[in-house]
């Protein structure tokens, strides 16, 4: 059995470490949201063939060392390091006038490490138990779709509005899919990167109209804080549990446990929500913050683990927000992966690896980000943040995910595919900023469009 | 390149000069597409899986995308201003601590910290600093 594991070995290990070495230079750079840059890249490992086994520990160990590096803008210069960090920066922020940033960022890493190694295990053990009703919930698929898009949109910032929103965003969906069949195309990536850019599609749009402009005007450039250099750590290599203290290490596990165990919730709403348990349980100031700081970033791994892991496991169905966004890939990725629907049966990760592939690959993961991204993060944090604050501009940012879309975009469908994730883009931006109708509630909606109503009409 | 500072705006979280923004956006949109297409057209002329080499097209087309990146990362300046923040004087911080024990109900002394907490907080520098800052709390208390 041990065998059958090991055959993809090399090229996972490979895969892995290019993985976490991407990701982890990618998390350090701010405002780099996962579902954007964890999608293409990961198509793009599926695209030229590699085994299943490697695409997923690219995958885990990619969003381990992302969530790592993740801290180090956050401690550091106050600024998220991508959409998961945002619930972190008020303690990041206290630490840093209290003059111990470096303290924030070394309980987070800590945390970040131990939380990844718990869930992998509890999530594959969930997984299993799970997977009898899998055959159930698959057949009941579209609905099952539809009450998980319901949910997730009234967990929202825009509650019943996002709930009442589905409906059109969805009709918009059905209404670009029957445009692009039009001409014979069938898009699918592209939609993701639409929904997951759409902030930024809306914001450009909005700023080159001159009321746009005058709004959105800044009289001086960015003021960017950095905390001074502290190294308080001896050799390479520190040890998670010297750094974190009994108490903190047991709420790094309470919390891996939960958030692993609710993998249909928004990780970012976990993240809040867990930070919240952690902070009523202390009443030092000093020891509240660095415990919910710490708990909170081991969220971060926990829920993208389990949230990828269980649905990957027990169903094959997207059946969560991490699944539906940041994994789609390894779910539906055309030609090579592709959802199970009522006319075609399914094939992807769930179908060519085994439980016990994903507990021994998963695992791999969280080492291999454990080697890459943690003593990185460790040793090099300041001189790395200041390195992207002070060479990379946010036009070279701009620059970059512009190119991204449009590539992927005339890649999936010529022109047809750039005119669709500008639409979708536009709409979808707005209705994150505006309505709190995130990009949770939209992937699902996109979900309810493909599965669930050809289904019921 | 500056820019003035008329031309500030903020955009999707940050803060960047209005005409460089403008230019990366054509920048990164033509020399993106522009590498993906000829990788494509190469590939159409070389023999193998379509897909295979669909997926080589559009890899090298990302890579394109980090190239006009980093062209634009040479050519136009973060519009940020980095400062370090000074070490913190000891007296501002021990007003922030005050202000934060003042806000919070039910505050816990360190002095009830397990022995591993209060040892980090004095590896900090940071025990003394509260320990004051709690006596002068319960001092301002004392005297409403």
């Amino acid at each position: 059995m041990l065998q059958e594991i090991l055959i993809q070995f090399w090229p996972a290990l490979m895969y892995g470490v290019i993985g976490a070495v991407v990701f982890s230079i990618i998390g350090m750079i701010s405002g780099t949201d996962e579902t954007a840059t964890m999608v293409p890249l990961t198509l793009m490992v599926i695209i030229i063939g590699a085994p299943p086994a490697a695409v997923f520990t690219f995958w885990m160990a990619g969003a381990v060392s992302k969530h790592m590096t993740h801290a180090i803008p956050t401690a550091l210069l106050g600024i998220p390091g991508d959409t998961m960090a945002t619930p972190m920066l008020e303690e990041a922020d206290l630490l840093r006038k209290l003059g111990i940033p470096h303290i924030a960022l070394k309980k987070m890493i800590s945390s970040s490490i131990i939380s990844a190694f718990i869930a992998v295990v509890a999530a594959v053990g969930f997984a299993i138990v799970l997977a009898p009703f899998g055959d159930i919930i698959t057949k009941f698929a579209p609905w099952v779709f539809l009450v998980a898009a319901v949910l997730i949109a009234y967990f929202s910032r825009g509650k019943m509005a996002s709930v009442l929103l589905l409906i059109p965003f969805v009709t918009i969906i059905l209404a670009l899919k029957a445009f692009t069949a039009d001409y014979n195309i069938k898009l699918g990536v592209t939609y993701f990167l639409a929904i997951a850019i759409g902030p930024l599609i809306a914001d450009l749009f909005y700023i080159i109209s001159p009321m746009g402009k005058k709004a959105h005007h800044r009289e001086a450039k960015n003021q960017v804080q950095i905390a001074p250099d502290l190294q308080m750590w001896k050799g390479y290599f520190p040890n998670p549990f010297k750094i974190l203290n009994k108490k903190q290490i047991k709420f790094t596990a309470i919390t891996s446990l939960i958030s692993s165990a609710t993998f249909v919730f928004s990780p970012v709403a976990m993240t809040v929500v867990l930070g919240e348990f952690v902070g009523s349980r202390i009443k030092n100031t000093y020891h509240k913050l660095t415990t919910v700081l710490s708990s909170k970033n081991g969220v971060t791994e926990s829920t993208y683990i389990a949230e990828a892991l269980i649905p990957l496991i027990a169903f094959g169905l997207p059946l969560s927000p991490v699944a539906a966004g940041p994994a789609a890939p390894l779910f539906n990725a055309p030609p090579v992966f592709n959802v199970e629907t009522a006319e075609v049966a399914g094939n992807n990760l769930h179908h060519l690896l085994t439980p016990l592939d994903f507990l021994f690959y998963g695992l791999l993961s969280v080492v291999l980000a454990g080697i890459i991204a943690y003593p990185f993060a460790m040793n090099y944090a300041r001189s790395a943040a200041l390195f992207v604050v002070e060479k990379i501009s946010h036009e070279a940012i701009i620059a970059t995910f512009i190119g991204l879309i449009l590539v992927i975009s005339l890649w999936e469908g010529g022109l047809i595919g750039v005119l669709t994730v500008m639409g979708l883009g536009l709409i979808g931006g707005l209705l994150s900023k505006n309505f709190g109708f995130n990009t949770g509630c939209q992937f699902m909606g996109y979900y309810v469009a493909v599965l669930s109503v050809p289904a019921f009409f | 390149m500056d820019g003035s500072k008329d031309s500030l705006v903020e955009v999707w979280g940050d803060t960047v000069n209005y005409k460089s923004m403008l230019l990366a956006i054509l920048i990164g949109g033509f020399i993106s597409t522009g590498v993906y297409f000829l990788a494509k057209s190469y590939f159409s002329t070389v023999s193998g899986d379509p897909t295979l080499l669909s997926g080589y097209a559009m890899l090298i087309g990302l890579m394109g995308c980090i190239a006009s990146g980093f062209i634009c990362s040479l050519l136009f300046k973060p519009a940020r201003n980095i400062v370090t923040e000074s070490d913190g004087n000891k007296e501002d911080v021990k007003e922030f601590v005050i202000k934060l024990i003042e806000e919070t109900p039910g505050y816990e002394s360190v002095s009830e910290l397990d022995f591993e907490v209060q040892k980090e907080l004095e590896l900090l520098n940071l025990k003394s600093v509260f320990l004051e800052a709690e006596e002068e709390v319960r001092a301002r208390q004392r005297q409403l």
